[in-house]
């Protein structure tokens, strides 16, 4: 194993991992530094059907590790209702095709995506030499790309890595979830798996503005995708991740400031209760109970599944 | 409020932070449609269990420690997610209903959970719908004001004053002592401690109208009696319970107190010589003498009749109320057995020979000189006699159970300790759950009063401060604890 290439597979030997050598892991040293981190996070919620639309809320976090301290801004709960018939020039203002015939899950996606860049944007602009980390990953379709494209650039103006983390990935390499790639890796590393992911999707539209590494970020840790600035070199997205496990706590290999902000924007069931309650009193919304139709319908029979026998 | 549950007698209510409620307070829940209301009583107050608390607090938690930051809520969602948080559950004990402004104990209806308007019921709105012949003023409560019962509920009663100590007993039971005395009953107390003593004088020593209708007695001192007033059967019960004769030697004595009966000579004198002369058995004579010498000794016994006590002449001066105060600090065990067996049996006798229409006795500590076999005596046959007791304590197991669940009125102070409060929890007329909620947190000088004197409503009373000096008070070596006390 060693920092970046292979020098002589000979001298290491090779682990063959699927197409992955051992000899193309790189090492991650833990690299103490000044460079301030910064993580956003957003969710939504669906609170309840309206007669004419669906009762949702909005909530986004900031979270900055700056000197040893964790600052946080947070936005929400906002609360708004996504109407029934949807109006086409709402659509277009959140930059869908009214072709899609969209429907609430994807139009509160977008809507969370709204605030998502904001809150990004509005990061990456008002930082410098900053470790800018965000929930998910750097691909994007072409009709959506041009928000991240900017956010990306602002990034490298004042010098901000924006690195993207994901939890849960698709991407599979040789029939396994790369992931898997690191699964009997021990201590900090990093693979680099950018050429072989972006072979599998050469003919696809998604663009991917991240290079894409399989990173563990701590000992004994879960390994994640880890989406990097594509401007960014390997050498420097290296640095950069050697910084933020030697800045942040990466307990369990997910970065802490990261984990703040999925915690400050996440709705509990008190969050739910308590908007529920709000739009009650202000907006005169009345709750009712849901019908459950198919109990209605055959009684005791039938409905093992909505309680989960 | 909001109902949430009811089970049996139990009822659980959702209470918001801006509405102030404490256990022991009491809720009307009134059903519109039916016109009647249910008197519950709140035995504690707990979170309520709102779903995601704890997913909330432990982000508060990690907010509070390590995060610093601003949070943008143009709804104000936050203010309603803290009402959430702090909103409480009311654990609660229907107690009965209100029907047609007459207390009810019809409790078989349940009223509307979305239509029952609930409000706190002041406590002195019950105690003022009970019948109060001889009004008297207990103490307050914590939302209204002067809480006024009927004093004779505690005539014919048999009452227990208990709590651990420094919890405000003793003053509870000089304020019915000298209540009772006011009202013109004949009150005696066993005073262990030498704390009635002064019930007369105010805190700064001036003599109240009270001091006239206040006599204290020291056993042996100013308490004596003759043996003509005792009697054989009281002497022979003191000889055989409290200085242990064997019977061989009581059948020797009872023979020798007829003799002097007969002769009209019974004197301690007389005894003394006719016991020493006596033709008997060396053994029994030895012990006889020597429980005679224990007893002379005492001084409590008293040929002279100038300076014996006549309990019934006593009472019958003071029809106005007059209280007997026994002062046995620093008596021997013994000493004090021997003046509550003279005591109660003169007493006995006045009151079955109608020559006392009835009398409170006020036992502290009773324990300490009451033999068992008079626990029940006092709590069935003088009862009915007339000599209604009230025992004051601060040891509960001290007291049987069987005397528990005869009790008409139980004062609760405060008891920590889970034993204790597992004794008093006996208490029939009041469940345990009610007993274990409430006591254990109770302050000093506050109460929880069961029994016939509220109605069987339980209340939760700050006794009233008395004018007179109490004395019984914790001595502190540490001057400044006095005002922690």
């Amino acid at each position: 194993m060693h920092r970046f290439q292979s020098t002589d597979d000979s001298e290491y030997g090779s682990l063959e991992l699927g197409a992955i050598h051992e000899n193309e892991m790189i090492a991650l040293t833990p690299m103490p530094s000044s460079r301030s981190v910064a993580a956003i996070d957003t969710s939504t919620i669906r609170l309840g059907e309206l007669e004419d639309g669906v009762l949702c809320a909005l909530r986004g976090a900031a979270v900055i590790l700056e000197r040893n301290q964790y600052k946080f801004m947070r936005y929400g709960p906002l609360l708004f209702s996504l109407g029934n018939p949807l109006n086409v020039d709402e659509i277009a203002g959140l930059g869908i095709s009214v072709f899609t015939s969209p429907n609430v899950d994807l139009l509160l996606r977008r809507v969370r995506s709204s605030l998502e860049r904001w809150l990004q944007l509005s990061v990456c602009r008002s930082l410098s030499n900053a470790l800018v980390l965000l929930d998910g990953s750097l691909i994007a379709v072409p009709e959506s790309s041009g928000e991240m494209r900017n956010i990306l650039a602002i990034a490298r103006r004042s010098n901000n890595l924006v690195i993207a983390i994901s939890k849960n990935t698709q991407l599979r390499l040789h029939g396994k979830p790369i992931t898997v790639l690191l699964k009997q890796k021990e201590e900090p590393c990093l693979l680099n798996v950018d050429e072989q992911i972006r072979n599998q999707f050469a003919s696809s539209p998604i663009e991917f503005l991240g290079r894409v590494f399989v990173g563990k970020l701590a000992t004994f840790a879960f390994p994640f995708r880890l989406d990097i600035d594509r401007g960014a070199s390997v050498e420097d997205s290296v640095d950069g991740l050697e910084q933020l496990t030697g800045t942040d706590i990466v307990d369990q290999g997910y970065p802490e400031t990261l984990r703040l902000a999925h915690i400050l924007s996440t709705f509990t069931a008190g969050d739910v209760l308590a908007i529920q309650s709000l739009a009650q009193m202000r907006f005169g919304v009345q709750l009712m109970p849901k019908v459950a139709l198919r109990r209605s319908l055959f009684g005791p029979f039938g409905t093992g599944w909505e309680s989960g026998r | 409020m909001k109902i949430l549950r009811k089970e049996g007698d139990g009822i659980q209510l959702l209470c918001f932070p801006e509405e102030d409620v404490e256990k022991g307070d009491y809720l009307l829940i009134k059903d519109a449609s039916k016109e009647r209301a249910l008197i519950a009583q709140i035995i504690d107050v707990q979170y309520a269990n709102i779903p995601g608390i704890l997913e909330d607090l432990l982000r508060d938690g990690i907010s509070e420690s390590s995060l610093t930051g601003e949070d943008v809520d143009p709804f104000k969602v936050s203010s309603q997610i803290e009402v959430l948080k702090d909103t409480r559950l009311l654990v609660g004990k229907i107690r009965g209903a209100l029907q047609n402004g007459q207390l009810s104990c019809d409790v078989s209806w349940l009223p509307s959970r979305i239509h029952s308007i609930i409000q706190v019921m002041p406590q002195t709105t019950l105690t003022e719908m009970l019948p109060a012949k001889h009004s008297f003023q207990l103490g307050f409560s914590r939302r209204s004001g002067m809480i006024t019962t009927d004093l004779s509920a505690i005539d014919g009663r048999l009452n227990i004053i208990t709590g651990r100590k420094g919890t405000g007993k003793s003053h509870l039971s000089k304020l019915l002592v000298t209540t009772l005395v006011e009202a013109g009953a004949p009150v005696v107390v066993l005073d262990v401690n030498g704390e009635y003593v002064n019930l007369g004088l105010t805190q700064d020593g001036r003599h109240l109208q009270l001091s006239s209708k206040i006599l204290s007695l020291v056993p042996g001192l100013n308490l004596k009696f003759s043996l003509s007033e005792v009697g054989l059967g009281t002497f022979l019960g003191i000889l055989l319970h409290a200085l242990s004769l064997p019977d061989n030697s009581a059948r020797v004595f009872a023979r020798i107190w007829r003799q002097l009966e007969r002769e009209n000579s019974l004197t301690m004198k007389a005894l003394g010589k006719a016991i020493a002369d006596f033709e008997c058995h060396e053994s029994i004579k030895d012990a006889l003498l020597a429980r005679f010498n224990t007893l002379d000794d005492s001084g409590i016994f008293a040929d002279n009749p100038k300076i014996t006590v006549d309990v019934e002449n006593v009472f019958g001066h003071h029809a106005a109320g007059y209280a007997l105060i026994i002062n046995m600090k620093n008596q021997h065990s013994m000493m004090r057995r021997i003046t509550v067996e003279l005591l109660i049996s003169k007493l006995t006798e006045l009151l079955s020979s109608h020559r006392l229409r009835g009398l409170f006795l006020f036992a502290e500590e009773a324990h300490l000189y009451l033999r068992e076999t008079y626990w029940d005596d006092i709590v069935t046959r003088m009862r009915h006699l007339g000599l209604f007791a009230t025992f004051i304590t601060n040891q509960p197991e001290t007291i049987e159970s069987g005397i528990y669940r005869q009790a008409d009125n139980v004062f609760l102070f405060n008891f920590s300790n889970e034993h204790d409060l597992e004794i008093v929890s006996r208490v029939a007329k009041l469940d345990a759950e009610t007993i274990r909620f409430i006591v254990r947190d109770l302050p000093p000088q506050r109460c929880l009063v069961i029994g016939d004197l509220v109605g069987n409503f339980p209340l939760v009373v700050n006794v009233r401060s008395l004018e007179v000096q109490t004395l019984g008070a914790t001595r502190y070596f540490f001057q400044d604890q006095l005002s922690v006390a």
